[in-house]
C-alpha cells in the first residue's frame, strides 16, 4: 500500500511540469502583454525595456520557461509580476479561504444528496423519487451566479439574517457554501440514486432481508456501502474542483478565494502567478485523486488487495 | 523667454510622519532616490540632473532641460514622499507604510479588504472624525449596490447605470457626481497602407457623421459630456472650440467624395460595457452613410499590445479607446499626439505637430502658451482628426446619505481622505 | 415516471409566475436622459468637508466601508499605477504638489506637502 502511494506521488512530477509547460507556453501566445500594461502610460520605449528586463520578460518563451523551471524544481514559484511578491506567498494568502468554501460546499452538498438520494432509490418510481430528481436537476441547471444573487437578495437584502459578501466571520460563509453545494448536490443526488439502485436489487440483500435484518439496517449497513464507491469517485472530483476555487461564487460574494486570483492573474497576463496557480490547484487535484483511491482500498477490501501487490 | 531648469521647493514646516518623525528635505531626496531606480518612476527622476538641499525645508533641482511644468511632475501619485528614517530602521515592507497622510495602514487581507485608521497626530490635516477605513474589495457591482442598500458598506464606487435611479431616488442613498476626465475616443490608424482611414476626408466624414448624442445615450444611459475638441475640458489651457458638428448631410457627401460607400472597415475595440455599446453604436450609425464596421472586441491589454504594435503591419483600421490624462496639458498631447509618445496609437507622425507640442511645454508666457494650445485642439481635432472624440463619461460614486467630504478626482484617483459620515444630530 | 412529469410541470408553472412578477415591477433604467445639471456639475465644491468643527451635537459614524471593484494589491506608491491602489495610497501618504480640483490648477494647498514652488528662471550654471 505504502509503495502504491509513493509510486502514486512520484506520477505527479511529469504532470506538474508538463502542466507548467502547457500553461505557461499558452500565457504566451494570448495576446497582450503585461509589460505595457503595467508600465506608466507616459512611459518611454527605453521605459517599458527596462521594466520587460525587470520582470525577466526578455528572451524567448522557451528561455523564460527554462529560466522559471529552474526555479520551480527547487519549490520555487517565481515572483508574481503584478503584484511583486512571491507566487507562493500570494497563494496561501487566499488558499485557507477557498479550502472554507471547499470543504463548505461539500458538507452541503452531503447533507443534501445522500439522504435524497438514498430516499430516491429506496422510494423508486414514487413521488419522493421524481421530487428528489426535479431538485438534483435544477441544482445542476440553475446558473451559481444567479442562485448567489437570489440568495443574497432573500437572505441579505430582505431579511437581513446573512452578510451579502466578504469573509468576516461563520456566518459568511453559509451563503456561499450553500450556494455552490445545491450546485453539487445535484450531481451527487443522481449518482447517489443510481449506485443505490444498482445495490439494492442485488440477491445478498434479499438474503438479509429474508433472514429478519430491519430494511434500515439493510440500506445502512449493506446497500450503502457497497453503494459508495462511485459516490466517492465524484465526490473527489467534486472537491478536486472546489480546491481550484469556485470564480463565480467568488466573484459574486466578494470570497477571497484561489478563484479570483488565478482569473485576475490570467486576464492581466501575470504569467508566474497564473501558471503557479494552476500548478498548485493541479497538485491538490491529483492528491485529491489519490486520496479518492486510497479510500476506495478502505470500502473495498479487494481493492486493497490489489494496492497491496 | 527660456524654460526654467531650475526649480525651488519650500516645504511645510512640523509635518509629521506616522512613526512620529518630522519630515524634511533629507526624506525628500531619499524618495527620489529610491524612485530612480523603480520603473514606475524612473522617468520622472530621469529630467533631474542635480539635486540641492539648501536647508531642511527648502531644496532646488537642477532638470536636464528646461521644463515650464515640472511641479505638475511632482504631482504624480508615484512619487509620494517616504520617510528615509523609517527605511533606515524597520524593514521595507514597513517602511512603506510610512507616510503623513491623515490615515494609517493597519491590516490587509488580500483580495477581501484593507483597513486604515485614523493618524491622531496628524499636523498637515485636521484629525478625521472617522476613526476606521475600510476598503472593501467587491468586484460585482450588484452585489456591491445591495451592500449599500443593506448598511454594510457606506460608498461603492463604480455602480451600475441602472442604480443611477435608485440612488437618486432612495431617502436613505445618494449619487455624488462628477466630469471625467477620460476622453473617449474613435481612432483611426494613420499608417495602414490599405485602408481608406488614412485618406483624411474620409475621417472628416466620420467626425460629421457621428450623432455623438445619441452615442452618449447608448453607452453611458445619458452620463457623459459630448467633447467638441481631443482635448479634455476642465484642463489647464482647454479652449472650448466648435469643433466639427453633426452634419449627415456634409457626411455622406464626404463618403462620397472619398469612396468610402460601400466599404467594409474592421474596427476593433476591448470588451468593456461601455465600449461594446459605443462600437455597436457606430456601427448602426455608419450603416446609414453605406458604410459597413464588423467589430472585433478583445481583452485591453490585447487592445494595447495590437495598437501599440508597428502601424503599417498591425492590420488595424479604426479603434476605439481613451485617454485620461492625469496633470497637465502636455500629458494631454504628447503620449497620445507625439511621434515619440508610447500611446501614439494613431501612429501621427507629423513633425509640424510635434514642433507645436514641443514648443507649447516651453512657453514661459502663459497667454502665448494658451494660444499655442488652442492652435493644437484645432488642427488636431478638426483637419488632421487621428481620433473623433466622443465624449467624457460623469464619474459616479453611491453613497449612504451623510457621508460626506469625498472628492471624485477626474484622474480616477478619488480622495477619500477627510471622508465622514452624519449618523445623527 | 407520472408524478416526475407532474411535478416538473408545477415548478415550470411556478418559474414563469416569478418571472412575470419580478419582471412586472417598475423599470429602474432612466427612459429619458438625466437632468442637463446632473452632468458636468461638480457636486464636490463644499464636500471638501471635515475641515470645520461641527456645531452643537453631531455623531460621526466611526467606521466607513468604501466597496471597490478591483482589488487593492499594494501600499508602496512606486510599484503600481493601479488606481485602486493610488486611492489607498492617497489616504496614507502625501505628494509634494498636487492639482487642486477646484482651481484646475497646480498649486499649493492644504493636502500637500509643498507649501510653495517656483522655477528659477534663465539658464543654470
Amino acid at each position: 500500500m505504502l509503495r502504491y502511494i509513493i509510486k502514486r506521488i512520484l506520477m505527479m512530477i511529469p504532470v506538474l511540469l508538463g502542466v507548467s509547460f502547457v500553461v505557461y507556453y499558452l500565457m504566451d501566445l494570448a495576446p497582450g502583454d503585461i509589460v505595457a500594461q503595467m508600465a506608466p502610460q507616459d512611459a518611454t520605449p527605453e521605459q517599458i525595456e527596462m521594466l520587460r528586463e525587470e520582470l525577466g520578460m526578455n528572451g524567448s518563451v522557451f528561455e523564460r520557461y527554462f529560466r522559471y523551471l529552474g526555479n520551480l524544481v527547487k519549490g520555487d514559484l517565481g515572483m508574481s509580476l503584478s503584484q511583486k511578491r512571491p507566487v507562493m506567498e500570494l497563494f496561501l494568502e487566499r488558499f485557507p479561504a477557498t479550502v472554507e468554501l471547499a470543504f463548505g460546499s461539500i458538507f452541503v452538498a452531503l447533507l443534501i444528496s445522500i439522504p435524497l438520494g438514498i430516499a430516491a432509490a429506496t422510494h423508486h418510481r414514487t413521488w419522493l423519487d421524481g421530487t428528489s430528481m426535479v431538485t438534483a436537476m435544477i441544482g445542476v441547471s440553475m446558473p451559481s451566479f444567479w442562485l448567489g444573487l437570489l440568495l443574497i437578495m432573500l437572505f441579505a437584502l430582505k431579511l437581513g439574517w446573512l452578510p451579502s459578501g466578504g469573509r468576516e466571520g461563520f456566518v459568511a460563509l453559509i451563503l456561499p457554501a450553500l450556494t455552490l453545494g445545491a450546485n453539487q448536490a445535484g450531481n451527487l443526488t443522481r449518482i447517489t440514486r443510481s449506485s443505490m439502485l444498482d445495490v439494492i436489487r442485488q440477491d445478498y440483500l434479499r438474503t438479509a432481508r429474508a433472514k429478519g435484518v430491519s430494511e434500515k439496517q439493510v440500506i445502512r449497513k449493506h446497500a450503502l456501502k457497497n453503494a459508495l464507491i462511485p459516490i466517492i469517485t465524484v465526490f473527489g472530483s467534486t472537491l478536486g474542483n472546489a480546491f481550484g476555487g469556485a470564480i463565480m461564487i467568488e466573484t459574486v460574494f466578494s470570497w477571497p478565494g484561489v478563484g479570483r486570483l488565478t482569473v485576475r492573474a490570467i486576464n492581466d497576463r501575470d504569467m508566474t502567478l497564473a501558471t503557479g496557480c494552476i500548478i498548485m490547484f493541479t497538485m491538490f487535484m491529483t492528491l485529491t485523486i489519490l486520496l479518492v483511491d486510497i479510500a476506495y482500498a478502505f470500502v473495498d477490501p479487494r481493492i486493497k488487495a490489489r494496492y497491496s501487490k | 523667454m527660456l524654460a526654467p531648469d531650475h526649480w525651488r521647493f519650500v516645504l511645510k514646516d512640523n509635518v509629521t510622519f506616522h512613526d512620529g518623525t518630522i519630515l524634511n528635505v533629507d526624506d525628500v531626496e531619499f524618495t527620489f532616490q529610491r524612485a530612480a531606480e523603480k520603473s514606475t518612476t524612473s522617468n520622472y527622476m530621469a529630467k533631474i540632473t542635480e539635486f540641492i538641499k539648501v536647508d531642511d525645508l527648502t531644496f532646488e533641482v537642477k532638470l536636464l532641460a528646461g521644463d515650464v511644468d515640472f511641479n505638475y511632475t511632482m504631482a504624480a501619485n508615484s512619487l509620494a514622499i517616504l520617510s528615509k528614517e523609517a527605511f533606515e530602521t524597520m524593514p521595507e515592507e514597513e517602511a512603506i507604510k510610512i507616510g503623513t497622510g491623515p490615515w494609517m495602514f493597519e491590516e490587509f487581507v488580500s483580495g477581501d479588504y484593507v483597513s486604515l485608521v485614523r493618524f491622531e497626530g496628524s499636523t498637515l490635516y485636521p484629525v478625521p472624525n472617522t476613526k476606521r477605513l475600510v476598503f472593501r474589495m467587491i468586484p460585482e457591482a450588484s452585489a456591491r449596490m445591495i451592500a449599500l442598500e443593506n448598511g454594510e458598506v457606506d460608498v461603492i464606487m463604480t455602480p451600475n447605470s441602472t442604480d443611477y435611479a435608485r440612488l437618486t431616488e432612495s431617502d436613505d442613498l445618494q449619487l455624488i457626481t462628477e466630469t471625467g476626465r477620460t476622453q473617449n475616443f474613435i481612432g483611426f490608424n494613420l499608417l495602414n497602407p490599405d485602408c481608406v482611414v488614412t485618406d483624411p476626408i474620409f475621417r472628416q466624414a466620420v467626425a460629421y457623421g457621428v450623432d455623438k448624442e445619441e452615442m452618449v445615450i447608448a453607452a453611458w444611459d445619458g452620463y457623459a459630456q459630448v467633447s467638441t475638441s481631443m482635448m479634455c475640458r476642465d484642463m489647464g489651457y482647454y479652449a472650448d472650440i466648435e469643433g466639427i458638428p453633426y452634419d449627415p448631410e456634409k457626411a455622406q457627401q464626404l463618403f462620397d467624395q472619398c469612396g468610402a460607400t460601400g466599404q467594409t472597415i474592421h474596427l476593433v475595440t476591448s470588451d468593456a460595457a461601455h465600449r461594446v455599446k459605443m462600437a455597436e453604436n457606430f456601427q448602426a450609425q455608419m450603416q446609414k452613410y453605406g458604410i459597413t464596421i464588423t467589430v472585433e472586441f478583445m481583452q485591453n491589454s490585447a487592445l494595447t499590445e495590437l495598437n501599440t504594435s508597428d502601424g503599417t503591419t498591425s492590420g488595424v483600421e479604426m479603434y476605439i479607446a481613451s485617454w485620461t490624462p492625469g496633470k497637465n496639458a502636455d500629458y494631454m498631447f504628447r503620449n497620445p499626439m507625439h511621434s515619440t509618445g508610447g500611446r501614439n496609437y494613431s501612429h501621427l507622425m507629423d513633425p509640424e505637430i510635434d514642433a507645436m507640442i514641443d514648443a507649447a511645454v516651453a512657453e514661459t508666457d502663459t497667454t502665448k502658451r494658451a494660444e499655442m494650445y488652442r492652435e493644437l485642439q484645432e488642427r488636431i481635432t478638426c483637419e488632421i482628426i487621428p481620433w473623433v472624440p466622443i465624449a467624457q463619461p460623469t464619474l459616479t460614486l453611491g453613497a449612504a446619505k451623510g457621508v460626506t467630504g469625498v472628492l471624485l478626482h477626474p484622474g480616477l484617483v478619488h480622495q477619500f481622505k477627510m471622508i465622514q459620515r452624519v449618523i445623527e444630530d | 415516471m407520472k408524478h416526475t412529469k407532474i411535478i416538473a410541470l408545477l415548478l415550470c408553472i411556478v418559474m414563469a409566475a416569478a418571472m412575470l412578477f419580478g419582471c412586472a415591477g417598475e423599470s429602474n433604467t432612466p427612459a429619458t436622459t438625466p437632468n442637463e445639471g446632473q452632468q458636468g456639475t461638480t457636486t464636490n465644491e463644499g464636500q471638501q468637508g471635515g475641515t470645520e468643527q461641527p456645531t452643537g451635537e453631531v455623531k460621526y459614524k466611526e467606521e466607513i466601508v468604501i466597496a471597490m471593484a478591483d482589488e487593492f494589491t499594494t501600499i508602496d506608491p512606486m510599484e503600481t499605477t493601479a488606481e485602486t491602489n493610488q486611492i489607498v495610497q492617497d489616504c496614507t501618504h502625501d505628494l509634494l504638489t498636487d492639482t487642486n480640483l477646484t482651481t484646475m490648477q497646480n498649486e499649493g494647498s492644504s493636502l500637500t506637502i509643498g507649501k510653495c514652488w517656483r522655477p528659477i528662471i534663465g539658464v543654470s550654471s
